[in-house]
């Protein structure tokens, strides 16, 4: 429905003279849902206008959007014709309807004055709650519109799927509401391309395990820390994730001379908090000529505090892929849980992701073909260097 | 000059001994009820006697209290049984198919006889026009021995009920007065006569007679052969003449009971053969009085005989035993070899019956009308259409409905069968058991092969419905049960139930009202669910949900007041101050026919591309089509009633309508001279106001000597309805209830297509004034087919050589006085300014201030120029 608000600022009494005669128009639909165009909402408005100002009719019309039945009620509407001025409670196009009406009556044209302001365009909740039914993307992930829109319905309008942080199947912005991907996401089958790029052994993209994540110190002290951890990270990959501390690249330059001494993989953590495809690109760039050859998508805290992220996961992926070339293990994160979030790996795989880090507890189905499985295990790293579960330390999976 | 006739007075109840009644039949002997002083009185509602109970027990009237709609008729029988055996007067009034539920206790009062009187009114129904069957009830009484009186018209149905009361009181026999829907519905004056009190101090004195059993059975039966065959050799005195006998000197004898006498008097009159051929018409038709029979016999010498009754040949039937019986040289005995058994009996048979056997040449046959048959519908807003809507929507091809009686079983209805009282789940109980073993037979699994559905109305079930449900849920029947509760016998009239809630009753203040639900639980029904018709979706959703149960019985109690019930409440009290209308967007409309050929609402119309529209002086405002359609073209307009004009136009006064009825010149050809009798119909659809200005129309007319009929069929439910009106100056001429061919002066038609039923009543004398409005019938539009335009009907009377005013005759009565019931008043008036009929005197004394304010305005109407005839 379309969501109106009631102008306090419009003074009818202001536009429309003395002595004039009035017709009410209320919208029996949306408006009236609002309680901006009911008929209470027209009595009230009735009740507000000076007497003077004479009311010829007043009427609460199914769909006066449709300019079609706003004609058809125009001719059933006694006195239709003598009304010099309509208020019109209903959104812009209700307005707009009774305004093209209003200018082609046969009877001369009418004055229309609409002190309703069109906000928004939800769907109601049975609950009563509003969610936005369309943000008019145009690229629908339910081609069929069987379902309410997830992306709409999403508080960060999150385009890939769930998200895969969370805890359990609430909403990690609003935990009062479920996640509208787990209850309206298409099943896994009917959303993922398929796999891109014929199957793939695991182990293709050889990924330097053990691996951490770390975030790029704030300081230099923090930098001397993380160096100092670099030979308990022998052999693996160090993922550097920018959290608002020192220039990632700048930090993996400074490593570059200590981490190839110890034979620690550079990898980037990637999330799309504030930086845009063009931004990402150049950190991207230039982490493949440093040597990089890992990225792992990571989330980022404040989506928890409602911030939308400008690209999905599987647009990152893709990024990653162009960027860092054809070997580079790409990781993406999953909690295994629900056809959502298979449907989220289909889609990254398809988008050249290669590893897979459960979230949750493992997964009961085996990977999409072409995938590894990494698992969390305890994050053994300096204190000063801690970021709480953003420092991850991955192994291969157990018995693999 | 014949003196002038007797006041009319059009209360029931007027005390005064000699005025005349403007009654229907059925009132009529209600009346004669009355004047016996009965006592107690019941009824289960069913046409064409409601009227009989209903005039009797009007709620504000002084027999209120002595009157009581029984659960069925079987009950009612017994109480009017009890009653007459403590020595009271009781009246029990049912129609021919109610007869058969009350067959049992008829069979049991018959055998120990009454000490009071009692009299059962029973409502036959040639022609089936508002019932299912059309059984001859008269056959039940050969088996039963209970004496049979047929009164011919209006007033012998009232002096006969009150004789039948002493008849039933010298003979200790239950009196069956047996009156077929012509003369219920039949329209005319009785002279009241004078009124005695209801017996008090009654006391039941035990006899041993009142137990029938063993060898005492067989002795009480023998005492009522010897009851029966005193009463036929009339060795009993009987309270009125046992027949009518107009003489005649041929050796052919027409024998004519009950409306046959009026219609073969009219007959033979028009044909110049008035007093040459006797007709004797008996008053008591079992036992045939053979006694009076073998007197006419013997004064007429008839050579042949020729019966003419309606349905089949009761009296054929006992003069062919008695003749056998007699021996010696016998009579040619005609009567169903060439009077038909089957339909109504209308002039038109009746006479190309006579003319075949006095050898005359046949009338010309009649014009074909042309017009489909209207059945009555569900009314604008009604719930069952609502309900079938959505019934329709679960249901797959294969499933079996099983219908049942009351106004569910109204087109657009769907279902299986539908026979008598409680046939729904009955015949649905044995049909479930045999598909449940095909279905086992075929292997199919878990799901049903047919699923099994049935319907059953509030006052059907408890009428006889109950005991079914019960033996359902002993048996785990496999099938879905709706029980259609709309809180009233609305088919009858609106009846109280004993479920109707209190306070609507108005009748039985302070009696608790059934619960319907807990009723059911207490049968033992488990599956039990309520359901609300007009949520359409909800409603489709659960039907399928329970359509895939677990298999065994299930109910459903759809319930929602009739909307006639609940619209009449809403009259009396202040309009809300918003109404709701709803309309069809045409660009929005795509002709797929929801509204207009599926739900068949008669608001609805559609134009020759089929789009629909909806016609707002019938729309009910339910919302209902909106639901249903598709497209989303039906949308909703509430309007604020405070902001519309304050008061509708006013008619002009009556002084202006005189002066411009003065400038119509000389009455129309076809009227030249003021035909007498006059013959005028009224016809048009239930709901329309037809019979409202019959009445009307009669009192204007009253004074002369009335006659004539009403076609109640489809009243209130957009059936066909219609009002004879029969006047004559001269009160002893015959004048039979039917129009004869071409012998009718005006038809007015508020529908026009209506009129093409009375194509054959029309010719050069008729004046035809037809209202623009066509409603296709439900069966029409549910098979796409075509119906005659107002131009096309106009057309055909046009080649019979009548004169035909077509105008928009609702528009016009809703511009002028808001309510498009009033294009009746307005035709009246038109009628009046072009044939003096009703004059002036007659309009002030039978309509009220309003009416003739409308009745003026259309007398205006040929100054304004419009609805002249052409």
């Amino acid at each position: 429905m379309i969501v109106t608000s009631f102008d306090d600022g419009i003074d009818l009494a202001d536009r429309i003279p003395a002595g004039a005669t009035v017709g009410l128009i209320g919208c029996a639909g949306c408006a009236s849902a609002c309680g901006t165009g009911d008929t209470k909402r027209l009595e009230a408005v009735a009740a507000a206008l000076p007497p003077d100002r004479r009311i010829l009719f007043s009427v609460s019309a199914e769909i006066p959007c449709d300019g079609r039945a706003l004609r058809l009620f125009a001719r059933s509407i006694d006195r239709f014709e003598e009304a010099e001025f309509l208020i019109v409670l209903a959104c812009e196009a209700g307005a707009r309807s009774a305004g093209d009406l209003a200018w082609r009556r046969p009877g001369g044209p009418a004055t229309v004055v609409a002190p309703l302001r069109t906000t928004g365009f939800v769907w109601r909740r049975a609950d009563g709650r509003d969610l936005p039914a369309c943000l008019f993307c145009t690229e629908c992930v339910v081609p069929d519109r069987a379902t309410a829109c997830p992306v709409a319905g999403c508080p960060v309008h999150r385009r890939d799927g769930p998200c895969q942080e969370r805890a359990d199947d609430r909403c990690i912005v609003d935990a009062a509401s479920a996640c509208a991907w787990l209850e309206h996401a298409p099943a896994a089958e009917t959303a993922a391309p398929g796999p891109a790029g014929g199957e793939r052994e695991p182990g293709f993209h050889p990924l330097r395990l053990p691996a951490l994540v770390a975030p790029t110190p704030p300081d230099a002290a923090g930098c001397e820390a993380l160096a100092a951890f670099l030979p308990a990270l022998s052999g693996g990959t160090l993922f550097l994730e920018e959290t608002g501390g020192l220039p990632i690249l700048h930090i993996a330059h400074l490593f570059n001379g200590s981490r190839s001494r110890h034979g620690v993989a550079l990898g980037i953590a990637l999330h799309a908090r504030d930086k845009n495809a063009v931004a990402l690109s150049a950190d991207l760039a230039a982490a493949a000529a440093l040597g990089a050859s890992a990225a792992f998508l990571v989330e980022f805290a404040e989506v928890r505090a409602g911030v939308a992220p400008a690209l999905t996961t599987v647009e990152l992926a893709r990024l990653a892929r162009r960027h860092l070339g054809p070997a580079a293990a790409i990781v993406v994160a999953n909690r295994f849980d629900h056809p959502a979030d298979r449907a989220l790996l289909l889609a990254q795989r398809a988008a050249g992701a290669t590893h897979a880090v459960a979230t949750g507890p493992p997964p009961r189905a085996p990977l999409p073909a072409g995938m590894a499985l990494l698992v969390r295990r305890d994050a053994a790293c300096p204190a000063d260097l801690t970021a709480g579960d953003l420092l991850h330390r991955l192994g291969p999976r157990r018995g693999a | 000059m014949n003196p002038p006739l007797p006041p009319l007075s059009d209360d029931f109840f007027d005390p005064r001994p000699g005025v005349r009644l403007l009654l229907s039949g059925a009132a009529a002997a209600a009346r004669g009820a009355w004047e016996a002083g009965v006592g107690f009185a019941l009824t289960y509602p069913g046409s064409p006697v409601v009227e009989t109970y209903e005039a009797l027990a009007a709620p504000d009237g002084p027999a209120a209290a002595r009157c009581r709609v029984a659960v069925n008729e079987h009950v009612a029988w017994h109480e009017a049984f009890g009653y007459a055996l403590a020595g009271g007067r009781s009246l029990v009034v049912m129609k021919h198919v109610g007869f058969h539920v009350a067959n049992d206790p008829a069979h049991y009062s018959a055998v120990l006889g009454v000490r009071g009187g009692m009299v059962a009114v029973v409502g036959d129904d040639p022609g089936a026009t508002c019932s299912t069957g059309e059984f001859d009830v008269r056959f039940h009484a050969l088996h039963a021995h209970l004496p049979v009186v047929e009164p011919s018209d209006v007033e012998e149905a009232r002096a006969l009920a009150r004789a039948a009361f002493e008849l039933s009181e010298s003979e200790a026999l239950p009196v069956l007065l047996v009156m077929p829907s012509g003369l219920c519905h039949g329209v005319g004056t009785a002279a009241a006569g004078p009124v005695d009190a209801p017996r008090a101090g009654l006391a039941f004195r035990a006899s041993p007679d009142y137990t029938s059993v063993g060898g005492r059975a067989v002795r009480l039966r023998e005492r009522l052969f010897r009851k029966i065959d005193l009463l036929a050799r009339g060795e009993r005195p009987l309270p009125f003449p046992v027949a009518t006998f107009l003489p005649g000197d041929g050796p052919d004898l027409i024998v004519a009971p009950s409306v046959q006498l009026p219609t073969v008097a009219e007959w033979l009159v028009r044909r110049g053969l008035s007093g040459r051929v006797p007709v004797w018409s008996p008053k008591l038709t079992y036992p045939l009085p053979v006694a009076e029979f073998a007197r006419v016999l013997a004064a007429t010498g008839a050579r042949r005989i020729l019966c003419v009754e309606p349905l089949e040949g009761f009296l054929e039937h006992q003069i062919g035993v008695w003749l056998a019986r007699r021996g010696g040289p016998a009579p040619e005995l005609h009567g169903k070899d060439l009077v038909p058994a089957a339909g109504e009996l209308s002039s038109v048979r009746v006479g190309a019956a006579l003319a075949r056997f006095l050898g005359l040449p046949e009338e010309p046959p009649s014009p074909e009308s042309g017009a489909a048959p209207r059945e009555g519908t569900f009314c604008p807003g009604c719930s069952h259409r609502a309900f079938f809507h959505m019934l329709r929507g679960a249901l797959r091809p294969g499933d079996v409905i099983g219908g049942d009686i009351g106004c569910s079983s109204l087109p657009p209805h769907h279902s299986d069968w539908l026979t008598c009282m409680n046939s729904g789940a009955s015949i649905a109980a044995g049909v479930a058991r045999a598909v449940a073993s095909a279905t086992a037979d075929a292997a199919q699994g878990s799901g049903r092969a047919q699923r099994v559905v049935s319907l059953i109305g509030d006052s059907t079930l408890l009428h006889g419905g109950l005991q079914t449900v019960l033996e359902c849920a002993q048996t785990g029947s496999d099938q879905l049960l709706f029980v259609l509760d709309n809180g009233w016998t609305a088919m009858t009239g609106h009846q109280p139930t004993p479920a109707t809630p209190d306070g609507r009753d108005g009748r039985t203040p302070g009696a608790p009202a059934v619960d319907l639900r807990g009723l059911l639980a207490a049968l033992g029904v488990r599956d039990l669910h309520e359901l609300d018709p007009f949520r359409l979706r909800g409603g489709r959703a659960m039907i399928r949900r329970l359509l895939e149960r677990a298999p065994g019985f299930a109910c459903v109690i759809v319930r929602r007041e009739c909307r006639l019930q609940s619209t009449r409440r809403a009259r009396s009290e202040p309009p809300p101050p918003w109404r709701e209308r709803f309309m069809i967007v045409p660009e929005r409309c795509r002709a797929c026919g929801e509204c207009y050929a599926v739900l068949t609402c008669p608001a609805i119309d559609a134009d020759a591309d089929g789009i629909a529209r909806i016609d707002p002086l019938s729309c009910s405002g339910c919302g209902i089509c909106r639901d249903a359609c598709p497209n989303g073209a039906i949308v909703r307009l509430r309007e604020r009633s405070r902001f519309a004009p304050a008061d509708p136009a006013e008619p002009p006064p009556p002084s202006a309508a005189g002066q411009a009825a003065a400038g119509d010149g000389p009455p129309h050809p076809a009227m030249a001279a003021a035909p007498d009798p006059f013959s005028l119909i009224l016809t048009g659809l239930g709901g329309q106001g037809v019979l409202t200005a019959g009445r009307l129309l009669r009192h204007a007319l009253a004074a002369r000597k009335l006659a004539g009929w009403d076609n109640r069929g489809g009243a209130q439910r957009f059936g066909h309805v219609a009002a004879i009106i029969r006047a004559t100056a001269e009160p002893g001429a015959p004048l039979s209830l039917d129009i004869p061919p071409g012998a009718a002066d005006a038809l007015l038609a508020l529908e026009a297509s209506e009129a093409l039923r009375f194509l054959d009543r029309a010719g050069p004398r008729t004046l035809v004034l037809l209202d623009r409005f066509v409603l296709v019938p439900t069966n029409v539009r549910r098979a796409r087919g075509s119906h005659p335009s107002a131009d096309e009907v106009a057309a055909r009377f046009r080649a019979r050589g009548a004169a035909v005013a077509l105008d928009d005759f609702r528009a016009r009565a809703a511009a002028l006085s808001g309510d498009a019931r009033d294009a009746s008043l307005l035709m009246i008036g038109r009628l009046a300014a072009l044939t003096g009929m009703p004059d002036e005197a007659g309009i002030e004394r039978a309509a009220t201030a309003r009416e003739r304010r409308v009745i003026a305005a259309g007398r205006a109407a040929a100054g304004g120029g419009w609805a002249s005839p052409v």
